[in-house]
């Protein structure tokens, strides 16, 4: 039952406290760096918090059926960067590429060790694969078993409580202040270092299926990770890097389900309403079946807009044995689609899964969004690191490379606490102001009653950023005058947030989601309005500039936004590469 | 959309605070209405139907509905939880079963 | 920890099962078994012969756990547990499986029997692997007892234990010892004086140097377990102090304030300071502070010669440990008032039994006189009306069982103190049982008492003579009944006094229908549901006096038994694992003896000396976090998971049963005593409760492909552990539900309640349900 609201400050109880590594986000990247500090060493005191539960918070909520970053025997680091590389369209950070897949296996290894159940190849100790890089596990329990793990380490847990900005001394990241959205208190955590893991942001585009009241979470990506994490970087003045790579994915039609489970895992191929296996046969140029991802993931919104959609996997030549291990891959990751198979009568042998693409996500899992860090995962801010989908520069890692990155974040982190030598302090003045901000929809609520509810300035902005910066409604595309437009507008709506009022800690909590994305929508507008030309067609379509530019724009585009006077300030970085061969191709 | 909570079975889980579904709910739209001792959801609009509080609930007294905006009635996918595994029952709007028995957990 | 090296010993029981299985090729079979060591079999296990085989292979290290393969567990698991431990190994790294009674004697077709038997021989081998080595838990423990309550059960329990050298605090909350019964003319069962009774008792207990006893004094908290209570006492203030008071009385005549003294039931008054009635002790005076003008008024100070008043004194706490409790806090009569038409308190006259015990006790209101309270008049005619709030579902739906000879007794003292008066008994049904006979018979013959089987609809005053009217219909002669009364007395009922309902609050005893605290008779006789504390004397149930003092010697030989120099308990013990707890507070909830609490982490935590291991936390925690040792989730999966759904062959039906091993299993065991035989389709795994069954195996086996699920355990009403069998029905129909929702027939999950003898119910049971499984077809989980 829910606490009530504090209809003054002075009632805002505060819980102080002090840790030597705060990780904020215990989902899998977060939980991993939690574990890899208490084993390094176990006197460390780690703190997580975790706005959800931790036994299922995060993108593994409702589990997850392939590790799709696993390198099988004879695999090698330099094969990883490339497909990595190549399925980017040329943009990765490829020094953190190759950190990451020197110990991209372990974490898999590690949760096979604590009972996750692995398949493996019917005639030998090889894990079952289903891709290149693909390996098919059971993992409905896989987060509660890794919950599991972290307790047994002893870290300590805040479960429901919500960051909402960085305790800083100076630039530097002392800990973090949040609020309890089951206790009402104000938490402050101090820390001697800071890992940063709230996963991507959802939630910032306006999805198809909201027209229903019922389906607005209808999204493939965790609609519960709205880009906390990097809003509160952004706030902070850390640097951000490549937000304009959106992710946009060919998702099941409807229920936006994945869809690797089906074709990469079966083979299936993708076809138009004319029957046509349309990678093969009309985007051949582009690399057909093996096309990168974004590629892929516009064909079929290429093929609405000819006239030839809707667009399927052809499940037709499935076997019913493969048509039921597909079914047990989605009971395992999202069970609920085989729910919506049910519920539409659908026998997929008969009749093809219908597919489309996805409202935007900004996740550094998937593409190259997030925080600008170096190969110990910190970030430009002294004493953050970064890993898992907020940290930048390595598409591709999914679940077993966000894992890893949580591990190398938490080395990084403890060296920097080894290092630490000057002491630091809480500014009392920057909690009261953090506490008056946090707790504002409350008391707006308490002292006028009327104002903005959290939801109708997210629909405004799901609809604003859906129209005018390349929403699904827009076939991705988007031009200089959209963006400028929403842009216009964005700022409105952000300093219309002072309206905002929460009812219960549940609405306070979505009040600040909503502040949050609209940091993370601020500053992916500007990356989209710098990038003057069109480099992942669907992750990134300019309609005003068609082609790629590789004089201009081969390079990475980063972000900093001045937290004194709230300026965005959008720069360059060059491209760096280490694994020598054409960027383009695996 | 939400879980229908079948007000007969469930308990409250006889818990002063949170029911097992308000502890696990990544959404945290769960909660307990404190008049009837039950659980309910908050905001069916936000739910992502990841199901962890069927998985959870003791009593066995919740189910998942597909929004009907996406998917006809009255379609069933109904997970009973063993110790290191879980079966899967699936009916469809035809009344087809389909049923699957996944391991969860190694010893 | 290397692999686990079983033994597995197969027992021919001298052809007992031999005759009836293969048991070479059994053996055989087990033998090629991963992590069977060896398998041997034997002609008779249980022989010395047998038994040193054992011994001999687990000295040689070459096994180090045993499954045994013979009769049933209840027969000689206690002769392998010792064999065991002589060989200096844990007792519970032994499995046994039943292959007699509840295999080779029941079914007669070999082939059968034996697929059974091979399925039973994997599902024991299988558990094996994850036993433990456990050892008995050792506690110490405070050989001292609480006793709550200074009446004659009480009293005579502390004297009791005092006398076996046990020490007592004996703690009573008025000023006076003694309780109901130093408030009684005569009592029970040779209607003396209780005066003398009590007296001697009390002579006694003064002398005992083992007995600390103080009065004013109340529970205010308890926590720790059998062994280890701490319990804290609160004392108020008497603000005289005791070791000076000579009561000489000089103070009492100058106090301006008077109080009501309800040892009198507020008959009589008595000044607000006063020496009080019954057995003070100490001897001494007390003020009543409701009463007292205090400070300001010190009269009594400034009268008395020795300074003993101390109007400033304070309550005072103290926490004491003790290793057991007594409960014999008394009881309080019904509230009659609740019984509106008959009057009681409305009209002077109508009286409840006990404020009559006082109207003709010598120290009473009237000083021993038989009057009417309405004018002082004598009485010349009274009646009495029986069950007062006894007997009837809207107010005590027990019989109080000693309000009918009560009457029979005050009958006695009408006759005594007004030889002439006429006698009327109101009455449903007259229970005089035993020696009390006679009484019913003299009422009858010698004091002319005239019986009418009715109870009066009401009882009406005359406003002038204050004659009271009852009129009621005479069901033996059908006839309308109309009398006029001097006096109507009330034969109200008894319930437990109204401070132990708080108590049980206070410290979280949790108690029975009508609030006595009775416990399980059979199995924990005197023990409430918190182990370590027995109820004595009507916190029992209603009784008399005599009883109260043998219900007394009872509690304090339990009491008596619980004190030893240092407590052991079977490790069979709940755990919890707390990296996978989420508190959701279950198992606490759950458990009927109160044993969960929180430890200094914020997790559950049981009370290992509470706990009674039952496993009904196991059984509910919805994580399956809790392992109640040598039952746990885990073993009895392993089980679940090695039984072979088609082990009869792909079309024959198969059963899994849980089995309550205190009711469910002896049943089933019995079967073959009565030469019975039943479908081997049955397999049967043993559970300590009904309630200790987490739901989740149930869904491993129907997950696994078993036809048809059995959980049986005892009637509602008789489980050892209270709501073992209440929870499993509740848990198993909410699987049902979900069964039905998913299209899978809810009768194939069974409750049963068996008690030991229902062997013929069971036998029909297995029979119907295998047809009916047979007519459903198979488990669309299966293969």
């Amino acid at each position: 039952m829910a606490t009530k609201l504090p209809t003054s400050l002075a009632e805002v109880q505060e819980v102080m406290l002090e840790t030597d590594l705060l990780v904020i986000g215990a989902g899998n990247s977060g939980c991993f760096a939690a574990i890899e500090a208490k084993k390094l060493n176990p006197n460390l005191k780690v703190t997580l918090m975790e706005k959800a539960h931790i036994d299922r918070s995060g993108c593994l909520a409702a589990g997850m059926d392939a590790i799709n970053t696993y390198l099988k025997k004879g695999r090698t680091i330099e094969e990883f960067v490339r497909w990595s590389r190549s399925q980017a369209g040329g943009l990765i950070r490829e020094d953190l590429a190759v950190s990451l897949a020197e110990i991209l296996n372990q974490p898999t290894e590690q949760w096979e060790e604590w009972g996750l159940p692995i398949d493996y190849e019917e005639d030998g100790d090889e894990y079952h694969t289903r891709g290149k890089w693909d390996i098919t596990i059971k993992g409905s329990e896989m987060k509660v078993i890794l919950a599991e793990k972290v307790r047994e380490h002893g870290c300590e847990i805040l479960n429901r409580v919500v960051a909402t900005n960085y305790l800083t001394d100076g630039n530097r990241v002392i800990g973090a202040v949040g609020f309890g959205v089951r206790d009402g208190k104000l938490y402050v955590v101090k820390a001697k270092a800071t890992v940063v893991s709230t996963g991507g942001a959802a939630g910032i585009y306006k999805p198809y299926q909201a027209d229903g009241v019922d389906s607005h979470h209808y999204l493939w990506y965790c609609p519960f990770n709205v880009g906390t994490g990097y809003a509160i970087g952004i706030r902070a003045g850390a640097e951000m890097t490549t937000f304009e790579m959106r992710w946009c994915a060919t998702r099941t039609k409807d229920f936006n389900g994945p869809i690797d489970t089906i074709s990469v895992g079966y083979k299936t191929p993708m076809i138009n309403a004319k029957g046509e296996k349309v990678l093969e046969e009309r985007y051949a140029h582009l690399g057909g079946d093996a096309a990168p991802r974004f590629i892929r993931a516009n064909v079929p919104m290429e093929e609405w807009q000819a006239g030839r959609g809707p667009c399927y996997v052809d499940t037709r030549g499935m076997t019913p044995e493969q048509i039921r291990d597909m079914k047990i891959d989605y009971l395992n990751e999202r069970p609920s689609f085989v729910l919506f198979l049910a519920a539409r009568g659908q026998d997929i042998r008969q009749e093809p899964i219908e597919i489309y693409g996805n409202d935007p996500y900004i996740v550094g899992g998937h593409t190259a969004s997030g925080y600008w860090v170096d190969r110990k995962r910190a970030t430009t801010l002294p004493g953050l690191f970064a890993s898992g989908d907020v940290a930048g520069g390595t598409p591709n890692k999914f679940v077993g490379g966000c894992a890893a990155e949580g591990m190398l974040a938490a080395r990084g982190a403890l060296e920097y606490i080894n290092r630490l030598n000057s002491p630091t302090k809480v500014n009392s003045e920057q909690v009261a102001v953090e506490k008056a901000r946090i707790f504002a929809p409350a008391l707006r609520q308490t002292s006028e009653g009327d104002g903005l509810i959290p939801k109708e300035v997210e629909e405004r902005m799901q609809r604003l950023m859906d129209e005018y910066a390349g929403g699904i409604h827009q076939f991705f595309r988007m031009n200089k005058e959209g963006l400028e437009y929403a842009l216009k507008h964005l700022r409105l709506l952000k300093d219309q947030t002072k309206y905002l009022i929460a009812r219960d800690l549940h609405e306070l909590m979505e009040a600040h989601e909503v502040v949050d994305r609209l940091d993370v929508a601020e500053v992916l507008i500007h990356h989209l309005l710098y990038r003057e030309e069109t480099r992942w067609p669907g992750w990134q379509t300019r309609t005003d500039f068609p082609s790629r530019n590789d004089e201009k724009f081969d390079c990475f585009v980063n972000s900093r936004r001045n937290p004194e006077t709230g300026e965005i300030e959008v720069f360059s970085r060059p491209y760096e590469q280490v694994v020598p061969g054409d960027r383009y191709r695996p | 959309m939400p879980p229908r909570v079948n007000k007969e079975k469930c308990d409250g889980c006889k818990a002063e605070h949170e029911p097992l579904c308000e502890q696990i709910c990544p959404g945290d739209l769960m909660t307990l209405n404190p008049e009837t001792r039950k659980a309910y959801c908050r905001s069916t609009r936000d739910c992502w139907d990841c199901m962890s509080c069927v998985k959870i609930c003791p009593q066995g007294a919740l189910e998942t509905k597909l929004p009907y905006q996406l998917g006809y009635y009255p379609a069933k996918l109904i997970p009973l939880m063993g110790t290191n595994k879980i079966t899967w029952t699936c009916i469809d709007i035809n009344g087809k079963v389909e049923r699957f028995v996944i391991k969860t957990r190694n010893d | 920890m290397g692999q686990p090296r079983t033994g597995v010993y197969v027992c021919g029981c001298q052809g007992e099962i031999s005759k009836r299985i293969d048991l070479h090729q059994l053996a055989a079979t087990m033998a090629k078994k991963k992590g069977v060591a060896l398998c041997r079999e034997h002609e008779s296990l249980c022989s010395l012969q047998g038994l040193q085989l054992i011994e001999d292979d687990l000295r040689s290290g070459e096994i180090d756990r045993v499954v045994i393969l013979a009769c049933s567990p209840r027969r000689h698991e206690e002769t392998f547990k010792a064999i065991l431990r002589k060989a200096g190994i844990s007792e519970y790294l032994l499995e046994t499986s039943n292959l007699r009674e509840q295999c080779a004697w029941v079914h007669e077709e070999a082939k059968q029997a034996y697929k059974k038997a091979a399925i039973l021989a994997q599902m024991s081998l299988a558990r094996s692997r994850w036993l433990e080595p456990l050892e008995p838990l050792r506690f110490t423990a405070t050989r001292r007892v609480l006793v709550v309550g200074g009446g004659i059960a009480g009293l005579s329990a502390s004297l009791d234990l005092a006398e076996a050298g046990v020490e007592v605090v004996l703690v009573e909350r008025e000023a006076f010892l003694g309780g109901r019964a130093a408030q009684l003319y005569r009592y029970f069962p040779r209607l003396c004086p209780p005066g003398c009774g009590i007296d001697y008792i009390l002579q006694k207990i003064r002398s005992n140097s083992k007995i600390e006893l103080t009065t004013l004094t109340e529970v205010k908290s308890l926590s720790g377990g059998p062994g280890n209570f701490e319990v804290t006492l609160l004392q108020k203030p008497r603000y005289v102090m005791p070791d000076r008071c000579t009561a000489c009385g000089n103070c009492a005549p100058l106090c301006p304030a008077d109080r009501k003294d309800h040892f009198d039931f507020g008959l009589s008054q008595t000044k607000a300071i006063y020496l009080p009635k019954g057995f003070p002790h100490p001897q001494s005076y007390v003020i009543d502070p409701d009463r007292c003008l205090g400070q300001e008024c010190s009269l009594c100070r400034q009268a008395c010669p020795v300074q003993a008043i101390d109007l400033e004194e304070s309550p005072r706490e103290r926490t004491i440990k003790v290793g057991s409790i007594i409960v014999a806090t008394g009881w309080d009569p019904f509230d009659a008032r609740l019984v509106e038409q008959f009057g009681y308190q409305q009209y002077p006259d109508v009286i409840n039994n006990m404020e009559f015990e006082r109207l003709v006790s010598p120290s009473g209101p009237t000083g021993g006189k038989l009057v009417r309270l309405s004018n002082g008049q004598p009485v010349k005619r009274i009646a009495f009306i029986q069950c007062v709030g006894s007997r009837d579902k809207n107010h005590l739906p027990y019989c109080s069982k000693v309000c009918c000879t009560v009457t029979l007794k005050q009958i006695k003292y009408v006759r005594e103190f007004a030889p002439e008066a006429q006698i009327f008994v109101f009455y449903m049904d007259m229970r005089a049982t035993g020696e009390y006979e006679e009484m019913y018979r003299l009422a009858q013959e010698e004091s002319q008492a005239l019986f009418i089987r009715g109870i009066p609809s009401r009882v009406i005053e005359d406003i002038n003579s204050h004659d009271l009217i009852l009129q009621a219909e005479d069901t033996l002669s059908g006839q309308m009944v109309k009398i006029g009364a001097d006096m109507v007395v009330l034969a109200t009922g008894m319930t437990p006094n109204q401070e132990f309902r708080q108590l049980g609050e206070r410290v979280g005893l949790p108690l029975e229908m009508g609030a006595f605290a009775s416990g399980h008779l059979q199995c924990f006789p005197f023990e409430s549901r918190r182990a370590g504390i027995y109820a004595a004397g009507t916190s029992q149930e209603p009784m008399d006096a005599s009883s109260a003092i043998k219900s007394a010697a009872g509690a304090a030989m339990k009491a008596l038994v619980s004190l030893p120099e240092e407590i052991v308990i079977r490790p069979t013990v709940p755990v919890l694992d707390k990296t996978k707890c989420d508190k959701c507070k279950r198992c606490m909830e759950e458990c009927p003896f109160g044993a969960w609490g929180w430890d200094d982490a914020g997790y559950p935590s049981p009370n290992l000396l509470q706990c009674r291991q039952c496993g009904i936390c196991q059984g509910g925690c919805p994580m399956k976090v809790i392992a109640l040792k040598h039952s746990t989730v885990k073993q009895t999966a392993s089980m679940v998971e090695a039984f072979d759904p088609s082990f009869l062959g792909e079309r024959e039906p198969t059963i899994l049963a849980f089995l309550c091993y205190n009711d469910a299993y002896p049943a089933v065991d019995a079967a073959c005593e009565k030469g019975l035989t039943y479908p081997a389709n049955l397999v049967a795994i043993r559970v300590p409760c009904a309630g200790s069954l987490n739901v989740a195996l149930v869904a491993d086996a129907l997950a696994g492909g078993a036809d048809g699920i059995i959980v049986a355990g005892c009637a509602s009403d008789q489980c050892h552990f209270v709501r073992g069998s209440d929870l499993a029905k509740t848990r198993l129909q909410n699987m049902q539900e979900t069964l039905q929702r998913m299209m899978l027939e809810a009768q194939r999950v069974k409750w049963l309640t068996l008690n030991i003898t229902d062997t013929e119910g069971f036998v029909r049971t297995i029979n119907d349900f295998v047809a009916e499984l047979r007519r459903l077809g198979p488990n669309p989980f299966k293969g």
